[in-house]
């Protein structure tokens, strides 16, 4: 080319100023710099939650379990003789762990002391006896070696959660407790295991026995009756208002009604649950039922919302082809809109549902925040919820409770993560541009 | 096929080529832009004319997955320089779009907005000045006069086209791509838009991208023919429609395909 | 075939609908566990029997946390399965509460001491040893107090200025609110005792008057309202050296390492202290048992008696170490005595009204039989349909499926009407006997599917070729929709309905006008007769204002940072960087509330008073900046999301039209996407408003309880949803204007958040009327 004598950057008009485009291009940098910093704001905070959550929680997936030798009594197990299975699951367990524990420390004879040395394993250890014996009886009269679980304050010990260094006034284990605990730990006697119990049980007011089960289980209940309710009528009343309803008053006051909803405060529901369905209706309180059916009408707007912008977003090119060729309304939509929707329909649900499992408020009002020992086998069994089991544990003066609220946020907080990671999953399998 | 010595030449493409992904859009494209003259670029859907435009002034940056080979210059300056100030190519390379598309922002402001941004006025009664000038120039200021204040988006197809012409004008740009401008307008507003772009032409240059061969013939001088994204043929618009070299252009200009 | 699917569709739809108003009248059925409701206090202690009760082969019952008042009022209400068992109190039974027990029928009623819990005054163990006196609190924390002969307002704002030999630290005492039981246990423990002494108390005559001057707490600032979750007042503590908390004796023995109790006039609170009584600031803590309940729930009498057998409550029991201080041991064993006299466990094993086999599962067999029915009607029509033709189906006006479908729905509707129905009245006849359930449900079942076969019969009859079933399918199928979409407007109005009663019942006592317009707001209206009444201001202004200032400082941390967020994932970011960030952003949105609560409570609101402190500033440990900001973070992709779209909308063209005309990125983003985007970004920030204004769980743990009107981030304030929460699940008393409060309060923001909405989807309105 001829004309390479003007400088490299050479694209100027002269009649605009220098000065004044590196002042836009400086305001380009400090724009992009605020959108890095917001995002990387939103993330760190993300991050910081996480972090402190798994930081105090993790310690929860895991138990200190004791070596005990168990001299397995026919006179406690078997008194009468009998060894059928009733005799052996009903016999006192614990009370073989506590001779065990005597025989272990055979110095410790004041009443105070020997409550202090029971209170080393949990009141939960016998249960590990029993299902050993009852697997086979044939161990009866034996001595045998049994991992039991350790109570909360050896394990919170153990974990480093109390301080040895405070004087004993200040800490709930005695000097004698954690001189035991040493001894213990010198012979091989403790061990960190699996804490399988925390998977596997309901409430507990021990923590090494509380699990988060019953909650779980509560909590599928519960939005299993929310999806049920849900899904479809919030569906079907978003193909009424989107496909057929005549654009009139009464639809334009169902619609602003609906994203009114969809923005009430969550407790007024639960003020209308404890209104009438146990006031009116005179349903159970506690129930997973009732709990899903306030959270399913929590959920509904929020459904709806999605639904219409899912139809809504289905060109209507694909609405005229199909009438073109003489389908009926309802069969426009059922044939062609609602599959083309579904993705978005799906989406929309999966938020709206993730955000009904977290929350706590309503069912503070419809007496979900119960302690509940036994895990739930249907929507009309009393249980609680995650996150209402998050807050009762939270509640518990018990130290160990603290990284079991921790470990059952981390459950929630997976059970929320997978549920999102799904809706995105549906939402870049089906993802349709038009 | 170099018929115009460069130096003629406002803009200057060589061995253009142009990636969407793996999907090559534009094979070696050589074409030269005449200062102050309209060039049509005409051919079926999906030749790469609009690619090709939208490579003259880098709108193509835009696209994610999009890239440019090759060069292009503008007065001997290559365009896709790293160096180069995007901002200030299109100061001096404006475009008009297929479809109108005015801010949502009152007339004034729509014609405002590219020297606001350039600070081309320092008072008020220039930019007013400025603003009367481009809406005149793009023949739209006697319908509109009296409504400044209004949106952009209350005028009618035609007069939003011309709307958009005036705030690329605003800017005073030297060269004018135009992307089918007239595809969403009706005759009347289209052969408006024509007129305009004939009296265009005394200061500006200018690139169209039409599928209409009636209106490549009436207002362009210079016309390209495009065909899978390569450039067919090239030269001055007369010889293009009444002997043209390939038959490739005999057929899309007859007709016979397209 | 699309038919088949549609018929498949239709039918999991209605049996969907069978299946609720089946588990309906199930779940009301027959109970074989206890429900045990009341007090917080208790609430350890009785979830520890329970448990170990379940152990015992009877199934563990369940256990709720509702406030001594709300269990005593849950346990008044009525006799039979639907009502608790047990109430637990942290303080006697009131003659009111009894009374109303008798009007519901609740005439026998077994009264049980379990034990006692201490109140304790603790600190930081990082902050020195303060030995307190009663003297020195009343002082402290009442109202009025008297100076030089008269009653003055609490002039003291550092405790050395009460007593020079305590520090001269300011006086900071957190609390349990009013709605506790643990609080009127403090006021009557040592409010009362302590001020007695005092000549210009004892002065007074009326006592009425004179117990309203013992027992009013100060209201600005000193005494701070600190909500039902000891736990976090442990750890508010626990990070505040110079405060007080006033706390029950358990939460002191579990948290020796964080937290020191002072030493009470002398005496230290601790287990034996409290036993032998020389710790005075003790209450008794008590269990209250329907005595009627014995023949409807099992194990009534036998999980009182492990309540009170050696093993739990006994002074070595395992409650003990769950934080009660147990009875001594003659004590214990007379009461132990007297419960069992009352409550014999013998044989009398309650075996409740068992619903038989058979009244269990006759819903069900009905629910099927119909569906059964149903789909036999399908065949039916679909059969009749193409012989009519025979099978020239070209003939028929609709396809053979539709009349199938037709027949279907024509025995299915009033089946399942006559089911509901039914059911529905059964629920409310009085079925005493288990045969009496037999015989109505076995009425019941008959008549669903007779009503079903005359059904089927009818539409049956009306198959023929020139029958337009799809046409009446769709008509139902319309109608269908039609009520789907009118049940939002239903819940609309049980909410409006269930909030405007009760809220008319509290204005009917206190004028909308102050309600409105009242600059007080100080819930402590007497409950009882016996408690003594505070000032009973229902001012909603500084309520309102608290959420204000908590929602304008979350709005002030998530607009900027959301609409950030959203601009730059939408147009700067890489495909793949979006791809990442955006759902990460988005889980904050998931993360749920409570954990957010805990998050504003135990880590912001320490580091925002610790950062106060160490400039100079003076924060509140429940600073509305603390719950603001943690609720911004979670509103931030409300924003983001909201925006994003919104600006996703902006047709590529308009950017186009400003990157053409030389703009530069933020410029366009700026001056143009922004700008066309602005009114679907106010009606997302409208929208994340009205949710930040509702938010519950993160004001509950991490606001105050106090109602400060001001404006300063630093100090604690109150919202709407915080107030509601308390004045619903404490001590409650459901004829008081205070828990009638809680509906007048949910109607205004059911209200506040309405008109948000209108504006918002007018404003939006506007926009694409404008644009488009």
């Amino acid at each position: 080319m001829s004309e390479m004598a003007q400088p490299a950057t050479g694209i100027k008009r002269p009649d605009l100023s220098q000065k004044r485009i590196r002042g836009r291009y400086a305001a380009e940098r400090r724009f992009k710099l605020y959108g890095q910093l917001a995002v990387g704001l939103a993330i760190a905070m993300l991050a910081v939650l996480l972090i402190s959550v798994c930081s105090k929680g993790y310690s929860a997936f895991y138990r200190t379990e004791i070596a005990l030798d168990v001299m397995l009594d026919p006179a406690v197990i078997t008194p009468d003789g009998k060894s059928d299975a009733e005799t052996l699951g009903a016999a006192d367990y614990q009370g073989l762990i506590k001779e065990a524990l005597k025989t272990a420390f055979p110095d410790v004879t004041s009443r105070g002391d020997r409550k202090n040395l029971y209170n080393l394993v949990s009141n939960g250890a016998g249960n590990t006896v029993r299902q050993a014996v009852l697997a086979n009886p044939s161990l009866i009269g034996s001595t045998q070696r049994f991992w039991v679980v350790a109570a909360d304050d050896m394990d919170m010990l153990a974990k480093g959660f109390i301080k040895r260094d405070l004087p004993e006034g200040e800490r709930v284990v005695s000097d004698t407790q954690i001189a035991w605990y040493d001894k213990l730990d010198e012979s091989g006697q403790l061990r960190t295991a699996f804490n399988a119990v925390f998977f596997s049980a309901g409430d507990s007011r021990e923590p090494e026995q509380a699990g988060i089960l019953g909650a779980l289980m509560g909590s599928i209940f519960t939005m299993l009756v929310t999806v049920l309710l849900a899904l479809p009528l919030g569906v079907m009343s978003a193909i009424y208002l989107e496909e057929f309803a005549p654009k009139n008053r009464i639809t334009e006051i169902i619609e602003v009604n609906i994203n009114n909803l969809a923005a009430v405060p969550s407790i007024v529901f639960g003020l209308l649950g404890l209104a009438v369905l146990l006031g009116v209706f005179g349903l159970p309180r506690s129930a997973p039922l009732v709990g899903g059916m306030v959270l399913a009408l929590m959920t509904l707007p929020t459904i709806i919302i999605a639904t219409r912008a899912a139809l809504k977003a289905v060109p209507p090119s694909i609405r005229e082809a199909a009438y073109g060729i003489g389908a009926s309304p309802l069969q426009v939509v059922s044939h062609h809109v609602l599959p083309l929707a579904t993705p978005g329909i799906m989406t929309g649900a999966i938020i709206g549902l993730a955000r009904a499992l977290g929350e706590s408020a309503p069912l503070l009002m419809i007496g979900m925040v119960a302690f509940i020992v036994d895990v739930p086998h249907g929507p009309t069994d009393p249980a609680t919820v995650l996150p209402v089991q998050i807050y009762l544990w939270a509640d518990s003066p018990e130290r160990a409770f603290i990284e079991k609220t921790s470990a059952g946020i981390m459950v929630l907080l997976a059970f929320l993560i997978s549920m999102n990671a799904i809706a995105i999953f549906v939402r870049r399998k089906f993802e349709r541009r038009w | 096929m170099n018929a115009i010595s460069p130096t003629l030449a406002k803009m200057h493409g060589r061995k253009v080529t142009v990636h969407y992904g793996s999907k090559q859009a534009l094979f070696d494209v050589d074409l030269d832009v005449p200062e102050r003259m309209v060039t049509a670029l005409i051919g079926p859907s999906g030749c790469g004319k609009s690619t090709f435009l939208r490579c003259l002034n880098r709108m193509n940056d835009v696209i994610d997955g999009c890239k440019v080979g090759g060069e292009i210059t503008l007065d001997g300056q290559d365009i896709y320089d790293t160096k180069l100030d995007v901002v200030m190519l299109r100061a001096r390379i404006g475009m008009v779009f297929q479809k109108p598309n005015p801010f949502p922002k009152s007339i004034y402001d729509n014609v405002a907005y590219g020297p606001r941004i350039h600070g081309m006025a320092s008072t008020k009664g220039e930019l007013d000045e400025i603003v009367r000038a481009s809406l005149e120039k793009a023949g739209l200021w006697k319908e509109v006069k009296e409504r400044l204040d209004q949106p952009g988006t209350g005028l009618s197809g035609g007069q939003q086209q011309r709307l958009c012409i005036a705030r690329a004008i605003a800017v005073s740009p030297e060269v004018i791509l135009m992307d089918e401008p007239c595809s969403a307008l009706d005759p009347i507003a289209t052969a408006k838009i024509e007129e305009l772009i004939d009296e265009l032409r005394e200061n500006f240059t200018i690139v169209i991208v039409t599928h209409s061969m009636q209106q490549a013939a009436r207002v362009s001088q210079k016309t390209a023919f495009f065909h899978l994204g390569q450039l067919i043929e090239w030269g001055d618009t007369e010889q293009i429609f009444t002997s043209p070299k390939d038959e490739r252009t005999q057929g899309y200009i007859t007709g016979r395909f397209g | 075939m699309p038919r088949q699917r549609g018929f498949l569709g239709i039918s999991t739809l209605l049996g969907l609908g069978l299946l609720f108003a089946n588990l309906l009248p199930s779940a009301a059925a027959a109970r074989d566990q206890l429900h045990i409701v009341g007090s917080s206090t208790v609430y350890p202690f009785a979830t520890a029997v329970a448990e170990h009760f379940g152990q015992m082969g009877f199934k563990a019952p369940v256990v709720e946390s509702t406030g001594t008042g709300g269990g005593l009022k849950l346990f008044c209400s009525g006799v039979g399965e639907g009502f608790p068992d047990i109430a637990n109190a942290s303080r006697p039974i009131k003659e009111g509460e009894v009374a109303d027990c008798q009007k519901n029928g609740v005439s026998d009623i077994v009264e049980v001491e379990i034990g006692y819990d201490g109140i304790v005054l603790a600190s930081a163990s990082s902050a020195p040893a303060r030995a307190l006196t009663v003297r020195a609190l009343y002082l402290a924390l009442a109202k009025e107090v008297p100076v030089n002969g008269v009653l003055l307002a609490n002039p003291y704002q550092f405790w050395s200025e009460i007593d020079p030999s305590l520090p001269a630290q300011k006086i900071e005492v957190l609390g349990p609110p009013p709605t506790s039981g643990t609080r009127d246990a403090f006021l009557e423990l040592v409010m009362e005792k302590a001020c007695h002494v005092f000549p210009e108390i004892t002065a007074i005559t009326d006592d009425k008057t004179r117990k309203a001057k013992c027992q009013t707490l100060r209201e600005d600032g000193a005494y701070i309202d600190a909500g039902e979750n000891d736990n976090l007042i442990v750890q508010k503590l626990a990070g505040n050296p110079d405060a007080f908390g006033v706390l029950g004796y358990s939460f002191l023995a579990d948290n020796r390492d964080k937290l020191q109790g002072s030493v009470m006039d002398g005496v230290a609170p601790s287990e034996d202290n409290i036993i032998n009584g020389s710790y005075e600031v003790a209450r008794k803590l008590y269990l209250y048992v329907k005595k009627q309940h014995r023949a409807i729930v099992p194990g009534l009498a036998e999980f009182v008696a492990e309540f009170m057998s050696e093993k739990a409550s006994g002074p070595q029991g395992y409650l003990a170490d769950k934080g009660m201080v147990p009875m001594p041991e003659t004590e214990h064993a007379t009461v132990k005595a007297a419960v069992l006299a009352a409550l014999p466990v013998a044989s009398t094993l309650g075996a409740g009204i068992d619903l038989g086999a058979t009244s269990a599962l006759l819903p069900w067999i009905a629910a099927g039989l119909l569906l059964l029915l149903s789909s036999v009607g399908f065949q039916l029509g679909r059969r009749r349909a193409f012989a009519s033709v025979r099978g020239a189906t070209r003939q028929l006006h609709s396809l053979p499926g539709y009349h199938g479908i037709f027949v279907g729905l024509g025995a299915f509707l009033p089946g399942a009407v006559a089911l509901v129905l039914g059911a529905v009245a059964a629920h409310y006849l009085p079925g005493d006997s288990r045969t009496g359930h037999d015989v109505i449900w076995a009425a019941i079942a008959a008549s669903t599917l007779g009503v079903a076969a005359l059904g089927l019969a009818w539409a049956q009859r009306h198959v023929s070729a020139n029958f337009r079933a799809r046409n009446a399918v769709e008509r139902a199928t319309m109608v269908l929709l039609i009520v789907c979409s009118l049940l939002s407007i239903l819940t609309t109005v049980g909410i409006v309905l269930s909030l405007v009663f009760e809220a008319m019942r509290f204005f009917a006592q206190v004028s909308v006008f102050e309600f409105l317009f009242g600059l007080q707001w100080s819930p402590q209206m007497a409950i009882r007769a016996d408690q003594v009444g505070q000032s009973g201001a229902f001012g909603a202004v500084p309520v309102f204002a608290g959420t204000l200032l908590i929602t304008v400082i979350a709005m002030v941390v998530a607009v900027p940072v959301g609409l950030m967020s959203a601009i730059y994932l939408s147009d700067y970011a890489s495909r793949a960087t979006r791809a990442w960030a955006k759902p990460l952003i988005e889980i904050l949105a998931g993360i749920p509330t409570v954990v957010y609560g805990f998050f504003a409570a135990l880590t912001v609101a320490p580091l925002i008073r610790g950062f106060g402190a160490s400039i100079g500033l003076d924060v509140a440990s429940e600073s509305a900046l603390a719950a603001g900001l943690v609720m911004g973070v979670m509103i931030i992709p409300f924003i983001s999301s909201l925006s994003d779209d919104v600006m996703n909308a902006v047709p590529q063209a308009m950017r186009d039209g400003a990157y053409a005309l030389g703009a530069t990125k933020s410029e366009t983003i700026r001056q143009v996407v922004v700008p066309a985007a602005l009114p679907g970004i106010m009606g997302g920030v409208l929208l994340a408003v009205s949710r930040a204004i509702g938010e519950t769980m993160i004001v509950v743990m991490a606001a105050g309880l106090t109602a400060n009107l001001t404006a300063n981030p630093l100090e604690a304030v109150t919202t709407v949803t915080v107030q509601i929460v308390t004045l619903l699940v404490g001590d409650q008393e459901f004829d008081s204007p205070k828990t009638l409060a809680a509906f007048a309060l949910g109607l205004l923001l059911f209200i506040i958040t309405l008109i948000l909405n209108i504006v918002a989807l007018r404003i939006v309105k506007k926009y694409r009327e404008q644009y488009e």
